[in-house]
């Protein structure tokens, strides 16, 4: 089942602004509030928590008037499981650029706690990805002059989000080093020190992305996100957007979360190491006391392009506008480069040399 | 690797060609224009007399050993080869760097934007002192000597 949010107005399908962060008829230009329209739409209801191994998530069901507006298309080709209001017009998967087909409906999905809705316009994801272009000399010039986005998709992608405490002792060991002379010696004393730093910290909504089809690396490069800015989630920040469904569970996830702590509270205690020539970790001891998980959409701009039979994916933040996607290298300009630049710099050496001899 | 060789190849004649010009006295070059003939005669004889310095010099290097040097300008030939390993790695390095700008795609190593405010606190902190060593080396002369003292 389909359900289309139609302007109260002109009954046209009505879409999410990021401009005006409000919901906006394209037809009549009528603005709508998020909460006001979904109050007029009578969307809401209770909220049940379910606990998830040790952790308590508190994400709830979306009922079935909630799922109304949300179609669930599968990828035939990678699979991909894409959540999407049935007023999106989409004809390719974002992950593959594949057609996708419509297989079903949402029935029992999860709901998500927050949603950050999306600040940046399908015109400023371009806009982003020529910038990103410009300034590479070793971008090959058939990849810019023959470049054309194949597809642009706005896509809410899930998030778990981690809340820790931990404590931690770490031990490590340093050196000072000092020099001097004394007659026809030179004297390098070298004195080692075991030192240990104690304590704790905490972290909030670490994000681990949920879903296998986006990857890993692009969803960590976009970061971060501002969940300050995040609001409670509303079916309706869906309008005129694609939004993937979590299929890794956040007992899946936690460990990945666990990796960023454990190396940012190693970080955090070796900061405090200081008056030493060099520090090396010994033993750290950190145990995680993981907290609440929160379920959430972040929003993201999907950009795909093919150049030489290849898919460059780029991904912008839908959020900050921060965009991110590796580049291919022209073989070509490299060597040249380097070849100018080795003769470049070993004239300068010699110049150098010549002129230091000289004097 | 052809390639490679073709471009060290380059640099080393780009090299010894500057180096020659370099030889030349600034008033030879001057008077090329205005009298052309005597310019032409000035550089074979500074040609000639480069060639038979040159020749002396390597029978004097064949001979005693000597370490080849240039005694006009005490310039160390050595120069020749630490030039051009010192151009490549320094091309070497700002091509790594131009290369880093293409690839924007990287893992998160930490989750520092997320520390909580103020939750951060450090309730032990100790530092001893284990041992120290000592190392002796001697500046009067190329023979170094090492000697380690451990407490």
């Amino acid at each position: 089942m389909n359900k289309e949010y139609k302007c109260p107005c002109c009954g046209g399908a009505i879409n999410f602004d990021t401009d005006s962060q409000n919901l906006k008829c394209p037809f009549c230009d009528t603005e709508f509030d998020v909460q006001a329209f979904t109050d007029y739409e009578n969307n809401s209801s209770d909220t049940e928590e379910i606990s998830v191994g040790n952790i308590n998530c508190t994400s709830e069901e979306l009922s079935e008037s909630e799922s109304d507006g949300i179609s669930e298309y599968v990828c035939e080709s990678c699979g991909g499981n894409i959540v999407c209001e049935t007023t999106t017009a989409s004809a390719k998967c974002p992950y593959c650029g594949n057609p996708v087909v419509m297989t079903g409906n949402v029935t029992g999905m999860l709901k998500p706690n927050l949603i950050i809705p999306f600040k940046k316009s399908k015109e400023d994801a371009k806009a982003a990805y020529y910038e990103h272009l410009k300034g590479k000399p070793l971008l090959p010039d058939t990849f810019r002059d023959e470049n054309h986005i194949d597809e642009i998709k706005g896509v809410y992608v899930p998030f778990w989000l981690f809340d820790a405490d931990t404590k931690a002792r770490i031990r490590f060991k340093t050196t000072r080093v000092k020099s001097w002379d004394s007659g026809d010696y030179r004297y390098t004393e070298t004195r080692y020190y075991s030192v240990v730093r104690g304590g704790n910290v905490g972290f909030d909504r670490i994000p681990v992305d949920g879903s296998t089809k986006m990857p890993d690396d692009i969803m960590e490069s976009i970061e971060p996100f501002d969940v300050s800015e995040a609001q409670a989630f509303n079916s309706a920040y869906f309008a005129g957007y694609m939004a993937d469904k979590y299929d890794v569970d956040s007992d899946q996830c936690v460990e990945r979360s666990n990796e960023r702590i454990r190396q940012s509270t190693e970080d955090l205690f070796r900061g405090e190491v200081t008056d030493y020539d060099s520090v090396t970790t010994e033993h750290s001891q950190i145990n995680i006391t993981s907290g609440q998980v929160q379920y959430a959409m972040y929003p993201v701009w999907l950009l795909s392009t093919t150049w030489h039979d290849k898919n460059y994916i780029f991904a912008m933040n839908g959020q900050t506008g921060k965009l991110v996607g590796d580049l291919p290298v022209d073989k070509k300009k490299y060597w040249t480069r380097f070849l100018l630049f080795s003769v470049l710099f070993t004239a300068i050496v010699l110049g150098i040399a010549f002129l230091t001899s000289l004097a | 690797m052809k390639k490679f060789f073709i471009m060290f190849t380059a640099v080393l004649m780009f090299l010894f060609t500057a180096t020659a010009f370099a030889q030349i006295p600034a008033a030879l070059i001057d008077c090329i224009d205005s009298d052309y003939c005597n310019a032409f005669s000035a550089f074979s004889e500074l040609c000639k007399s480069g060639i038979e310095t040159t020749a002396h010099a390597a029978e004097i290097e064949s001979s005693e050993g000597a370490k080849q040097t240039d005694d006009s300008s005490g310039f160390d030939s050595k120069w020749f080869i630490i030039s051009p390993i010192a151009g490549i790695v320094i091309a070497f390095i700002v091509m790594s760097v131009m290369k880093g700008k293409m690839k924007t795609v990287r893992r998160q190593s930490d989750a520092q934007n997320y520390v909580r405010d103020g939750s951060f606190n450090v309730t032990e902190s100790t530092d001893t002192f284990l041992y120290r060593k000592v190392t002796r080396v001697s500046t009067s002369n190329d023979n170094n000597s090492n000697n380690n003292d451990n407490d």
